[in-house]
């Protein structure tokens, strides 16, 4: 390589010469390719940022250690499913017949569902805030990108690393499922575990959403376990409010979508309340970013 | 290439930039110019599309910037001011998320990758995290994300902020490297910066554009107001009714009038004279000042820089002023400091002077702290044959020269050194000159001041032990400052090998002068241990201006003049140097280079300030020789 004699900087190389500036730059024919390539793009560094993030891994061996167990409480534990349940066919009760894998799935994925609500705004919490912090937002604003495909973008980034933090989880339940006779029907177990991931999807986005909202990655944090705690409790609340009104409320409650989609009930309510939620957060990270550009001083 | 009309954003009520317009040529690079909280950071981040503007319209290769957004971002290479990196991805990965989310075909994008990264020297770094990068390759991993999806426009925000002078020197030969096959917009507060890169300038103040052009039309404005400052002495009456009409009558000459309130010597007047354009009537202002009976102290041409052009426009900007001002003063009070010497050769009495160094080693034991500051941070910076006197005096300066952190002070070195280097060659002359004058009186003085100082034994103890504890520690922070400077070890040797060299080619000819010398090169170490040798080293730290500059220049631009085949005289001397003062070795080193560096500097070898230093040193030879076996026993 050759260098300039002063500084020892590289030059230019003339192996690889800069062409022209190519412009005007045709727009691509298929505007709906180049936005889903955008997300891609983003998606992709979100995921690599999560897999290489000491934080990202803290979080799920937390996730793990706990939930793993639970898991083993639900089944061997002396207060545990398994021998209550065998406690109660020595007391000779036959009456009503109990599915002990379905009772077992019920259980364990509420479980998950309600310790899932601590760990997510740990993961959604730095997906704008770092972003802000480290000026980066500067570059995702400064590039042909719309602000949808980059909320987009990341929020199936965190998704996907949420996902892949159930899998180790989805495998001990498969085998403690695969000895129940009869096996428990499919649908039941695509509902649960869908309503799983929606209610993730729903707390990840309105976690982006209050991230996109802060510099700081705790008050995010804070500030999303409040709100998603507060949809968590709001079916109580709308049964002291009572009527239409407090039947409303209750529609909102993730909890109450949630159990509905648990038990195996494929409510279309529920699942259009979670997509409303899930849009609904994108929509307004796109909006306060926005908001941000225009205000910022 | 980009159309700027009428831009404007306000903030609130407040307006950050208002009625911004300029339009910048394919090829060219702009320099954005402007104190902080001008508006330049706004008005980028305006045309990168990071922020809408208020009203107005901007366009970027014919594109308007908002209505097509997404267009003009693709034709833009972005640096915020703070570079906006992933710190878990590495050099390469992050690159190639750019130019994904720049959208450069899949095809081109590897290609592209590599092209950047090559371009801003970043091959050995391609597989390392971005965090474990130091801030100079992360400045330029900025540089690679703007330019790597190859956007006709490159807008930088202060893409030198907060790096060493050499890797200033890197980026801004790669933004000029740029230039030509990108259109860039540069902005900064250096204002060497924009005379270096750019071909033209745009000045903003308080969100308005205050001037236009290019660098030399915008000097050439000011250039009616360029004139001489003069200091001159004698009686006060006779100045205004002789001295400044007789002046004034000159031809070329537009205006004289007397500065007031400058600190200077009583009988003493500083006088700016004003000068008709491309005329310089500097030896017609001198013979009417003798001519009138005046003795004339100092002269010194004003060329008109950028920077004046700036403080001009942005005068009501108190906050960029402040470090802008800062260093004129600064320049006068090296100024006043060097003409010292002039009051001796005009026949004044020695005793006076020696009443001021009294008053100027109080006054430095007083405010003992700042000196030793100043004195380790500007050591090396010092020439060995100053003139004595001039260097004492030079204490009182001390304390008010502004402690500004290294690195501050070698970016103000290096604008010095492009802006007026010039003057600085001038001034150093007027040194040598002046030391020409005195060379017997020194010596004279140099005595009676040993004769003065000894009745009062116990403050001088005081101050011999403050200095020499002072100057012990010396040897680090000029260690650091070098490797700061130069990162490799190798400057540091070569350039004394040049000056080895230069030493022995000038010191042929006069047969004799040369073994003394070198005893003298050997000798001097030994001066260290002396109490008073301590004090004139410890005191010679003038000059920030003067000597840093060709220092600086020696070290960083005159490597490549360095001849690598001469490691026998390296070795020589620094043994001899190692031998004599092992521990303060760095400063030994600085101080031959200094020696040296009177003779290189000027056209022709000089030999007076020399013949004057070897007095002195001959002078303190005997005391040194009770006390110490010369270098050569040690080895």
């Amino acid at each position: 390589m050759n260098e300039c004699p002063i500084t020892n900087f590289p030059m230019p190389d003339s192996r690889f010469p800069i062409p022209n500036a190519r412009f005007p730059i045709p727009d691509s024919p298929f505007p709906m390719l180049v936005m889903i390539s955008n997300i891609i793009a983003i998606y992709r560094k979100e995921l690599q940022s999560y897999f290489l993030s000491p934080l990202a891994y803290a979080i799920a061996a937390v996730f793990w250690l706990i939930t793993g167990y639970f898991l083993i409480a639900i089944l061997v534990f002396p207060d545990g499913l398994i021998p209550a349940i065998a406690q109660r066919d020595q007391m000779g009760i036959t009456e009503p017949p109990i599915d002990v894998a379905y009772e077992f799935l019920q259980l364990f994925l509420r479980i998950m569902g309600s310790f899932s609500l601590f760990i997510l705004p740990a993961l959604s919490m730095g997906l704008y805030a770092e972003e802000r912090k480290r000026g980066t937002l500067e570059l995702l604003a400064t590039s042909p990108l719309t602000n949808w495909a980059v909320a987009t973008g990341k929020l199936l980034g965190v998704l996907t690393f949420y996902t892949t933090m159930l899998l180790p989880l989805l495998a001990c339940e498969a085998i403690a499922l695969s000895s129940s006779t009869p096996p428990v029907p499919p649908a039941v177990l695509l509902l649960g575990h869908g309503g799983l991931i929606l209610l993730a999807a729903s707390v990840l986005s309105l976690g982006m959403f209050i991230s996109s909202l802060t510099d700081s990655t705790i008050l995010s944090a804070i500030l999303t376990f409040a709100l998603v705690l507060f949809l968590w409790v709001i079916d109580a609340a709308a049964v002291g409010i009572g009527g239409p009104f407090g039947s409303a409320l209750a529609q909102l409650s993730l909890l109450t979508n949630y159990t509905n989609l648990v038990k195996g009930v494929f409510d279309s309510s529920s699942l259009i309340m979670f997509a409303s939620y899930i849009i609904l957060g994108v929509f307004l990270t796109a909006q306060s970013i926005d908001a941000l550009r225009y205000q910022r001083s | 290439m980009i159309e700027v009309e009428h831009l404007s954003k306000t903030y609130g009520s407040t307006a950050a930039i208002a009625d911004v317009s300029f339009s910048v040529e394919t090829g060219e690079i702009l320099g954005f110019l402007g104190p902080n909280g001008a508006g330049k950071t706004t008005t980028m981040r305006i045309l990168s599309g990071y922020l809408p503007a208020s009203s107005g319209t901007a366009r970027i290769a014919g594109l308007d910037i908002h209505e097509n957004s997404m267009a003009v971002r693709q034709r833009i290479g972005y640096l915020p001011e703070n570079p906006p990196l992933y710190p878990e991805m590495s050099v390469e990965g992050f690159l190639f998320f750019v130019a994904r989310i720049k959208q450069v075909p899949a095809g081109d994008r590897a290609r592209r990758v590599t092209s950047a990264i090559d371009r801003c020297g970043l091959v050995e770094k391609r597989k390392v995290l971005i965090r474990k990068l130091s801030k100079g390759f992360k400045q330029r991993v900025g540089i690679a994300q703007a330019i790597v999806h190859d956007p006709p426009v490159i807008i930088l925000d202060e893409p030198t902020v907060g790096l060493d002078p050499r890797q200033i020197i890197e980026v801004r030969n790669l933004i000029k490297s740029l230039g030509g096959q990108h259109t860039i917009i540069l902005s900064t507060h250096i204002l060497p910066e924009v005379s270096m890169t750019c071909n033209r300038v745009t000045i903003i103040n308080r969100g308005q554009i205050v001037a236009a052009g290019s660098p030399e039309n915008l000097t050439g404005e000011l250039a009616a107001s360029s004139g001489y400052e003069l200091e001159v002495e004698g009686e006060e009456e006779l100045l205004n009714s002789l001295l400044l009409p007789s002046v004034e009558n000159l031809p070329g000459v537009r205006s004289i009038e007397l500065i007031p309130n400058q600190e200077s010597l009583a009988g003493r007047y500083r006088l700016r004279a004003l000068c008709e354009r491309d005329i310089e009537p500097g030896r017609e202002i001198a013979a009417a000042i003798l001519a009138s009976g005046f003795g004339l102290c100092e002269m010194r041409r004003n060329r008109a820089t950028l920077e004046d052009v700036f403080l001009k426009l942005t005068t009501a900007e108190k906050k960029q002023g402040d470090v802008l001002i800062e260093t004129e003063p600064e320049v006068a009070k090296n100024l006043e400091v060097a003409e010292i010497p002039a009051i001796i050769s005009d026949s004044e009495p020695v005793s006076e002077t020696i009443v001021e160094t009294e008053n100027a080693i109080e006054l430095s034991e007083s405010a003992s702290e700042p000196v030793a500051e100043k004195v380790e941070s500007l050591y090396d910076s010092q020439p060995e044959s100053e003139p004595i006197a001039e260097t004492e005096e030079s204490i009182i300066a001390h304390p008010q020269l502004e402690s500004e952190p290294i690195a501050e002070r070698e970016e103000s070195i290096i604008e010095h050194s492009q802006l007026e280097s010039e003057p600085v060659l001038e001034r150093e002359e007027s040194i040598i000159e002046h030391s020409q004058l005195e060379s017997e009186p020194v010596a004279e003085r140099e005595e009676s001041i040993i004769e003065h100082s000894q009745p009062e034994s116990e403050p001088i103890a005081e101050r011999e032990e403050s200095i020499i504890e002072h100057s012990q520690p010396e040897s680090e922070p000029i260690a650091e400052r070098e490797e700061s400077i130069i990162e490799h070890s190798q400057p540091e040797s070569e350039p004394i090998a040049e000056r080895e060299e230069s030493i022995i080619e000038h010191s042929q000819p006069e047969s004799e002068p040369v073994a003394e010398r070198e005893e003298s090169i050997i000798e001097h170490p030994q001066l260290e241990s002396q109490p008073i040798a301590e004090t004139l080293k410890s005191i010679g730290d003038v000059e920030p201006e003067l000597q840093p500059v060709a220092d600086f220049l020696e070290l960083v631009e005159k490597q490549e003049l360095i001849d690598y085949s001469q490691p026998e005289s390296v070795v020589e001397t620094e043994q001899s140097l190692e031998y004599s003062q092992p521990e303060s070795e760095p400063v030994v080193i600085n101080r031959q280079t200094k020696k040296r560096q009177q003779p290189i500097s000027d056209a022709s070898p000089e030999e007076p300030p020399v013949t004057k230093k070897r007095q002195i040193e001959r002078k303190q030879q005997p005391r040194d020789d009770s006390e110490i076996p010369p270098a050569g026993d040690a080895e």
